[in-house]
């Protein structure tokens, strides 16, 4: 009983946690797209570009697309990195270095493109490489949280596992549906999370121009702040849990006595 | 010494693929350079089209009542030569009158977006540029809904 409400307080905080981290990426992939024309939450697009000039031999369009899939990479790259070689004893420290770079990164952009942008070409390069980077760092966040089962700024994986997931339910001799359905719910929040942040940004941004980006950095500090409470409510849980098994082995009064008729037999 | 290898790590991959990305760009001809100067439009075609009853929109060359009716509210209507100049403005050039619009290459330089007034915005995709020449497509719902394409040669 105790088992199932453990696992269901942790799915409902992988869910919570999922759908944040999806709504702001979509918040960011909507909103570039309207301000850059370039998608910033996923780098298939940018692969299938750089086949294609590949193949083109447009030397110029290679490089940007080459600087926009290894700045994406690179904030996977960091943001593992900082998780596994981090500090171990603090789990909030390492989890929470990813989400602050990737909040300068956001609000970095939100100011230049406000106070600086002139639209020149290579602003807008710097600008996506930037929302690539701060993109990749939170992918590599949350798919290192999940043991890799979990990526929250692009949907083609997601809708598939979704699809799979849900065919799987439908043959009987499957054994734990139960397990199916708590990844199908995770998934579906998921995806929920981020069509409602590219709503939301779609809206705003036509008067919020620029400024949307400091909005999205704002919805960051709100998921640092739960993943720090959720950090610390568990520490606080285990520490309560240590306290109770310390008291259980405690030697009493009784024990001694028994002890003692023990020896003396 | 082991982790300092893996910060030395964590550091190189992405400054070597940084680095070779930016002596990539910078040692070629960027298209905001390459689209300065003055361009001459050569023709105006239906690169998709619907099909309505026998007529095949499809690479028919769109002739100038049809043009006039397809850019009608456009703010390249009528434009014969587009002059890129190196401060983000567009002079437009018709029989009567020039016409200044502000110009921007966006996303990874395939989009190219003209400005008149801060008002009006219109989005055409750079689907080819070089020295010689520029091909232009914007989608389009007058007549046949489908995409138009516009050829331009340097003069």
């Amino acid at each position: 009983m105790n088992t199932v409400s453990k696992e269901n307080r942790k799915l409902n905080d992988k869910i919570k946690f999922g759908m944040m981290s999806a709504f702001t990426a979509g918040m960011v992939n909507v909103s570039s797209l309207v301000l850059f024309f370039s998608f910033t939450s996923n780098i298939t697009g940018h692969f299938a570009i750089l086949a294609n000039e590949l193949a083109n031999g447009n030397i110029f369009k290679i490089a940007i697309a080459l600087l926009w899939i290894s700045l994406y990479f690179t904030g996977s790259f960091f943001s593992n990195f900082l998780i596994r070689n981090g500090a171990t004893s603090n789990k909030y420290l390492s989890h929470s270095v990813p989400i602050v770079l990737e909040i300068i990164c956001l609000v970095a952009v939100g100011l230049y493109g406000h106070y600086v942008y002139a639209e020149t070409l290579i602003e807008t390069e710097i600008l996506v490489a930037v929302l690539l980077f701060a993109m990749g760092l939170q992918n590599g966040l949350t798919a290192s949280i999940a043991s890799f089962g979990l990526k929250t700024t692009h949907l083609t994986g997601l809708t598939t596992d979704l699809a799979i997931h849900l065919s799987m339910l439908f043959k009987k001799d499957i054994a734990n549906k139960e397990n199916i359905r708590n990844r199908m719910k995770l998934m579906g929040a998921i995806a929920l999370g981020y069509l409602i942040g590219g709503v939301v940004a779609g809206k705003i941004i036509h008067y919020a121009h620029f400024m949307v980006f400091i909005y999205i950095s704002v919805a960051m500090i709100i998921i640092m702040v739960y993943d720090w409470s959720k950090t610390f409510s568990i520490k606080e849980m285990y520490k309560k849990q240590r306290q109770r098994q310390s008291a259980l082995f405690t030697p009493t009064d009784e024990h001694d006595v028994l002890g003692k008729k023990y020896a003396q037999s | 010494m082991k982790f300092i290898s893996h910060i030395l790590i964590a550091v190189l991959i992405p400054l070597l693929l940084l680095g070779s990305a930016f002596v990539l760009r910078s040692n070629h001809l960027s298209p905001e350079q390459m689209i300065m100067g003055n361009w001459k439009e050569v023709s105006w075609t239906y690169e998709k089209a619907d099909n309505k009853g026998s007529v095949n929109f499809n690479d028919e060359p769109i002739n100038d009542a049809m043009k006039h009716m397809i850019s009608q509210s456009k703010i390249i209507h009528e434009a014969e030569t587009w002059n890129f100049t190196p401060d983000s403005g567009l002079v437009l050039n018709t029989h009567h009158k020039n016409l200044n619009v502000d110009w921007a290459l966006m996303g990874s330089s395939n989009i190219l977006r003209l400005k008149y007034n801060d008002e009006f915005e219109e989005h055409y995709n750079l689907i080819e540029l070089n020295e010689k020449r520029m091909v232009l497509h914007f989608e389009n719902d007058r007549l046949t809904r489908g995409i138009v394409r516009i050829t331009f040669e340097k003069i």
